[in-house]
């Protein structure tokens, strides 16, 4: 049991956190930046009070251990990972109980949180409360091994493969520009759909909070910040993506502009989703001109964003530290007034350079 | 043909190939080696794929300065291609021609010869190793190229597709003076094909045999 919980260990648990390192700094810097503990007291306090609180928060939990088994299932599926179907050969107590312990590692963010809920609600004597949340915790455990056991009863990865969607996108070819996007479809549908949640909520909340008070620009502005930085993790993943999977594109003829050029349209497509909820959403009084430089602001700060990853030797911890003091530095700048066309064009100035210098000589070292 | 100076590639300080000059004339050549020894290394760093320390030259265009005009003329075959699995070989194989600005009889004709048209529209994950290999072997043909690299071009593909390999390179060669450079790490692999030199990539250093 030892050795098979250990290759899950190497393969799946420390590839999770490796991988998803960037949304857990995001959510500790919102839950632990933003809330002080006395706000996370009042929140964990009501939730335990009103049920339908304790609901949301259930179903926060259960959209993570969905993004976990789909990681999970995902890594099975991987040719390079072929040889955990080996765990077949083991006894099924031992396997389903390696199972449990694989998911119980990937859900730690949401369990701990539990646990602080757990010892408020035994302090408020909710005993009820206690007991729904120690059994969803236990039914996301089980719920999560169940799904591993199926996986590794069917080998064949053919078999969980939706073909008729497979088919028929099949039928139109996929431009260069859409290959991340159906990367992130394919591969990585609950960061996609998480990450575009988040930085939709985060515009949804700025708007409507707008006509609420004697607000300026610099609000919307920071709202475009925040969903810059939502996007940090695409432009990881991206990097990871070429280098893994389309290397052979630094031996095609391609001009700087035209690769360039290829970013530009893969990150507006992602940005769709928040252009329409910005439009839709559009506080009175607000021109369509400052949207429309907001957006190109935010566009270049993500794409800042991702040609940064091309230089070499930065540990994700200094990576981390100079994204952090950058958006201060955006922050700053924002409350200076300073106009946020001008901030773009320098961002998009600064990423030009920076792939012209450090494009064909980043290396990849997962 | 390419000039090689003062090349060097490591990985986290550990020192993999070196090279302190290197000229191959025009003709096919083949590299061997031992697994490990650095010939998949030499031939991306060739391609543009791998940053190194020194100076790549093909008919004098250097590798990064002249990032356009010297990857018109040079093309890879990877020897063991990873591509993403929800594609479909030809989208795959239409960026790369669009790229290499490549006419569509002649991608057509490709695909005709080596098979494979008769699944390039099906996702690349429902491949064999052999009929991913395909892709690469014929990506690595498409455009104007003067020099192709085919790194193990002769692993997991059929017999009928390795008569297929030696006829381009042969055709390619004697009718459109396409220079080669072959790896493999094993003997009598190319012993129908016209070859120049032969080159030995061991203990982190290529030499002329």
């Amino acid at each position: 049991m030892k050795s098979l919980f250990r290759i899950f260990n190497l393969t799946i648990i420390k590839e999770y956190y490796r991988q998803n390192a960037v949304f857990i700094f995001a959510v500790m810097l919102f839950a632990f930046g933003f809330l002080r503990a006395v706000e996370h007291i009042t929140f964990i306090k009501n939730a335990l009070k009103y049920s339908s609180l304790l609901g949301f928060i259930f179903v926060a939990w259960a959209l993570h251990a969905l993004k976990v088994i789909l990681f999970t299932l995902r890594l099975l599926e991987s040719k390079q990972n072929e040889f955990l179907f080996h765990a077949r050969l083991f006894s099924l107590p031992k396997r389903f109980l390696a199972f449990c312990l694989l998911q119980f590692s990937l859900i730690q963010m949401t369990f701990l949180y539990s646990l602080a809920m757990i010892k408020f609600g035994i302090e408020d004597k909710r005993w009820w409360q206690v007991g729904y949340i120690i059994v969803f915790n236990i039914a996301l455990i089980l719920i999560g091994a169940l799904f591993y056991e199926y996986r590794i009863r069917r080998p064949n990865s053919e078999q969980i493969r939706n073909k008729p969607i497979q088919k028929f996108i099949s039928r139109f070819q996929t431009p260069a520009y859409f290959f991340f996007v159906r990367y992130l479809f394919s591969k990585q549908p609950v960061l996609l759909l998480l990450t575009k949640l988040f930085c939709c909520l985060v515009l949804t909340g700025i708007c409507n909070l707008y006509p609420t008070d004697d607000y300026d620009e610099r609000l919307l502005a920071l709202g475009g910040l925040f969903v810059a930085a939502g996007h940090t993790v695409f432009c990881q993943q991206y990097f990871i993506f070429e280098n893994r999977f389309l290397l052979i594109t630094k031996n095609l003829p391609l001009g700087y502009y035209k690769r360039l050029l290829n970013y530009l349209l893969t990150y507006f497509i992602l940005l769709l989703p928040e252009i329409v909820v910005l439009i839709r959403n559009l506080p009175d009084g607000t021109s369509y001109l400052f949207i429309s430089f907001l957006l190109i602001f935010v566009l270049s700060l993500i794409f800042l964003n991702h040609h940064v990853q091309y230089i070499n030797n930065i540990s994700h911890d200094a990576f981390m530290q100079r994204l952090f003091f950058t958006g201060i530095l955006f922050l700053v700048l924002i409350m200076f007034k300073i106009p946020v066309i001008l901030m773009a064009l320098i961002n998009f100035l600064i990423a030009a350079f920076v792939f012209r210098k450090h494009y064909f000589l980043s290396e990849f070292n997962p | 043909m390419l000039s090689i100076k003062n090349f060097l590639k490591s990985y986290n300080n550990h020192r993999i190939l070196e090279i302190e000059e290197l000229e191959i004339p025009e003709g096919i050549h083949w590299f061997k080696g031992n697994n490990g020894s650095g010939k998949s290394t030499l031939f991306r760093s060739i391609a543009g794929i791998l940053p190194y320390r020194g100076e790549i030259l093909f008919n004098g265009l250097d590798c990064r300065k002249d990032v356009v005009a010297y990857r018109l003329l040079v093309n890879l075959s990877e020897a063991e291609p990873m591509y993403p699995d929800y594609l479909s070989g030809y989208d795959l194989l239409k960026f790369i021609a669009d790229a290499k600005r490549t006419p569509t009889e002649q991608l057509n004709h490709l695909a005709e010869k080596l098979s494979v048209s008769q699944y390039w529209k099906s996702p690349i994950g429902t491949y064999s190793s052999g009929m991913q290999k395909k892709i690469s072997l014929l990506s690595a043909f498409l455009g104007n190229p003067r020099l192709i690299m085919l790194d193990e071009p002769l692993i997991t593909i059929d017999d009928r597709s390795v008569q297929v390999v030696y006829d381009l390179v042969k055709d390619y060669y004697e009718n459109l003076g396409v220079s080669f450079l072959l790896s493999s790490h094993q003997d009598f692999r190319f012993e129908k094909l016209a070859i120049k030199n032969m080159y030995l990539v061991q203990n982190q250093a290529v030499k002329l045999q």
